[in-house]
């Protein structure tokens, strides 16, 4: 391909990351190396490296993060067994009707993740149905502790986030032969060993890609988590995402948040790029 | 067969799912409703009200006009219409621009300011003028105020809403416009005399005056008669009395609750607590910025408040927000509460409440015996953006014809409006004598320093864990303390 060409192709793809990822994080990085809150946006003071120290000697920042680990830990295996539980499901039901079971689904991953939550919300709350239901089993009323929020969090999380793994492994499932399954039966082998040592080799790739997307995703946690804390301290549920909203917008310190999401970026990277490499690796052998 | 089992399986979750989302009775349904009957009334009010207006005099005029409108939109529509105590939309006489001019308002939502938004957007039957008001919630408002004008480019809004806390910080920071020459120029049209000095004071930092009053608002007790009397229990006027009161209650059966303060998030914590603080003669800040919520007078502000929380709120009580305070206490299940007399009137809205005229009112309690009452003042202000391009003249009519005599007077149905002459008519709930008492006994207007927002933040990170017991008083305010400091040093408020 000429250098010309590929520009060609590229250039728009370029100029998009350029103007939505790469400027904003440069501006980032700027931010965090500065004194900036809405009163001197216009007269930032340069004060180097002091917002990162700030960030790592804050405790609530290590505590969102232990709270965000958490969640990853949690929710990334948990949406990625149910999603591949489903799409195995998905897979033995008739192909005429499967459209209809897909469709719902996927409404968890469709539904704007705000409504979602602030739907789910509601079914707990004192008027609500889940709540009652809970009332009625416990015999007590449902509130809000650290908990429950935490729980909640967790299993909202969950369920928005299943779809995608149901999808994903679902589209790896149609790619699989069925020649393979049925000498696998010839064989001797049954429906369990048949998912194990063939279904779950095929789909090794899909499964690492599904939960590096996941930990990226989960990593990043925001809307439920506001939601359901609206803030209060008192359920110790902030994420990293939702501290570094707090930082921003209620102390107004956009310097300290620009350099926790920073280190966030970072983060996310030492996940991210030995994938990266050795998805580079493998194109490379590949070829 | 597996196949078949699953499908049935998949359709009985799905249908469950649905039947859940669907079961969940909601506030914002309601609100909806509301929302309706005002556009059902629109064609109507245009028929009737243009002819007649150019003709009678203004304050006359309104209230005979929209008699007839009320009685005209009942009889050929069968959808739900407002009750006789929902306000009537009014007109807007601004003079129109030679070019067309888009007035962007931002506010956020609540039933009075709601209503001044349709206010606002009656001037768009004003040549050349088009009015977009965006209602958001109170946060986000804020935030996009100040995401909006802190760069100092031009603002995207003409006109937007705040309270007393954004009158002072905004304009600290030069962002809205000082409007002491439309006051002046308009003081007789819009004979802004009826609004009380201490309504001004509020907007006026530095002798200059940076908003109009529009609506006054103050913390007050809301209570079930029913249930007092069957305990024999006095309207309390000490929270110590308020504590002896839930324990009578706690038997109970028929509440979730006894008693509620607003304390289900951080920011309701820092603005419940100044009535406390202030009861025991105390303050937030010290003149030279320092903090001085962490003084004996904030530790038995705060304890008081714990013995309330321990007493009649739980854990379960430190969630309820003031939508859930008002919703249990429509609902009955809620003896009593301190609320804003913005919700006073909800209680005798049938559409809302199931307990219409079986919810009574009363001055807030005295956080400590013989002191002021447990209530501070509020209001809220429209401001004019000092790097807005639109002509700040528009601006302030299309405000003005909002919140004119005629508008307070519709206005005043859904809560405490500025205008003295609102008052005189009688015009209100049976809530007002005692949101003036507690208005005329209560512990007065917040701080008008920048760094009450920096103290408000902090103490809202803190006092939390007071309420939970996680710290106690004093170490909750002591870290709440060094927070602040730490930030207003930062920002320069501390030398």
């Amino acid at each position: 391909m000429k250098r010309k060409t590929f520009y060609q192709f590229t250039g728009p793809s370029i100029f998009l990351m350029l103007a939505l990822m790469i400027f904003p994080l440069i501006m980032a990085i700027w931010l965090g190396l500065n004194y900036v809150t809405y009163y001197n946006i216009n007269t930032p003071v340069f004060t180097g490296l002091s917002n990162y120290v700030d960030v790592l000697a804050d405790p609530q920042f290590w505590r969102a993060l232990q709270f965000t680990l958490l969640l990853i830990v949690i929710c990334v295996p948990a949406q990625m067994i149910l999603g591949f539980v489903m799409a195995l499901f998905l897979d033995q039901i008739a192909a005429r009707v499967r459209g209809v079971y897909l469709a719902a689904m996927l409404l968890p991953f469709i539904i704007v993740p705000v409504v979602g939550t602030m739907m789910f919300k509601q079914l707990w709350e004192p008027s609500g149905l889940l709540a009652y239901i809970y009332q009625v089993i416990t015999g007590e009323a449902f509130f809000y502790t650290e908990k429950s929020v935490k729980a909640l969090i967790i299993l909202q999380t969950i369920w928005s986030a299943t779809p995608f793994s149901l999808v994903v492994f679902f589209a790896g499932l149609q790619t699989l032969s069925p020649e393979l399954l049925e000498a696998a039966a010839i064989d001797g082998a049954n429906r369990r060993q048949q998912i194990r040592h063939i279904a779950l080799a095929h789909l090794q790739p899909l499964i690492v890609f599904v939960g590096l997307i996941s930990v990226m995703d989960t990593y990043r946690l925001f809307d439920n988590a506001f939601v359901f804390t609206q803030l209060n301290p008192i359920y110790h549920a902030n994420t990293l995402m939702l501290y570094a909203y707090q930082v921003a917008m209620q102390v107004q310190r956009l310097d300290k948040a620009s350099a926790m999401a920073i280190l966030m970026v970072i983060g996310i990277m030492v996940v991210l790029v030995p994938f990266l490499i050795s998805t580079y690796r493998s194109q490379v052998e590949e070829r | 067969m597996l196949s078949r089992k699953l499908s049935v399986l998949l359709v009985v979750v799905m249908l469950a799912t649905m039947v859940a989302a669907c079961a969940a009775p909601t506030p914002q349904v309601i609100k909806e409703t509301v929302k309706e009957t005002v556009v059902v009334e629109k064609p109507v009010e245009k028929i009737v009200e243009k002819p007649v207006e150019k003709i009678v005099e203004k304050p006359v005029e309104k209230i005979v006009e929209k008699t007839v409108v009320v009685q005209a939109t009942v009889a050929p529509t069968a959808t739900p219409t407002r009750s006789p105590s929902d306000p009537v939309p009014g007109t807007c006489s601004v003079t129109a621009p030679a070019a067309a001019t888009t007035v962007n308002v931002i506010g956020w939502t609540f039933p009075i300011m709601d209503f001044f938004a349709s206010e606002m957007k009656q001037c768009n039957n004003v040549q050349n003028v088009k009015v977009d008001v965006k209602l958001l919630d109170s946060a986000s408002a804020q935030q996009q105020v100040r995401t909006a004008l802190a760069g100092g480019a031009k603002s995207p809004y003409a006109i937007v809403h705040g309270a007393n806390d954004q009158v002072v910080v905004w304009s600290s920071q030069g962002w809205i416009r000082p409007i002491d020459d439309l006051v002046k120029k308009y003081w007789d049209k819009y004979d802004l005399g009826d609004i009380p000095q201490t309504a001004w004071d509020g907007a006026t930092i530095n002798g200059k005056i940076y908003g109009v009053p529009i609506t006054a608002n103050t913390l007050m007790l809301f209570y079930r008669p029913d249930l007092f009397d069957k305990y024999k229990i006095k309207v309390p006027t000490t929270y110590d009395e308020v504590i002896a009161a839930c324990k009578v209650l706690k038997p109970e059966t028929s509440i979730d609750l006894p008693f509620t303060i607003n304390l289900h998030a951080g920011w309701a914590w820092s603005y419940e607590f100044l009535p406390f603080i202030r009861a025991f003669g105390g303050d937030y800040l010290n003149p030279d910025n320092t903090p001085a919520f962490n003084s004996p007078a904030g530790v038995a502000g705060l304890t008081k408040m714990k013995e309330v929380i321990d007493a009649c709120m739980g854990p379960k009580g430190l969630t309820y927000s003031i939508d859930q305070s008002e919703i249990a206490l429509e609902n009955g299940r809620l003896a009593f509460a301190q609320l804003w007399a913005s919700r006073a009137a909800n209680m005798d809205n049938p559409a809302k409440s199931k307990f219409v005229g079986k919810i009574n009112f009363a001055a807030a309690a005295a956080p400590k015996p013989g002191g002021p009452l447990g209530s501070t003042v509020w209001n809220d202000f429209y401001m004019i953006p000092a790097t807005s391009s639109v002509d700040p003249e528009l601006a302030f009519q299309i405000i003005m014809e909002a919140t004119d005599l005629q508008s307070q007077m519709q206005a005043g149905k859904l809560g405490m409006v500025t205008r003295a002459k609102v008052g005189a008519a009688g015009v209100g709930g049976r809530y007002v004598p005692a949101a003036n008492e507690a208005i005329a006994k209560g512990v007065g207007i917040y701080q008008k320093v920048p760094t009450n927002s920096l103290a408000l933040n902090a103490l809202g990170a803190w006092l939390p864990l007071a309420g939970t017991g996680e710290l106690s008083p004093k170490d909750a305010l002591d870290k709440a303390a060094a927070d602040y400091t730490k930030e207003a040093k930062a920002q320069g408020f501390i030398k």
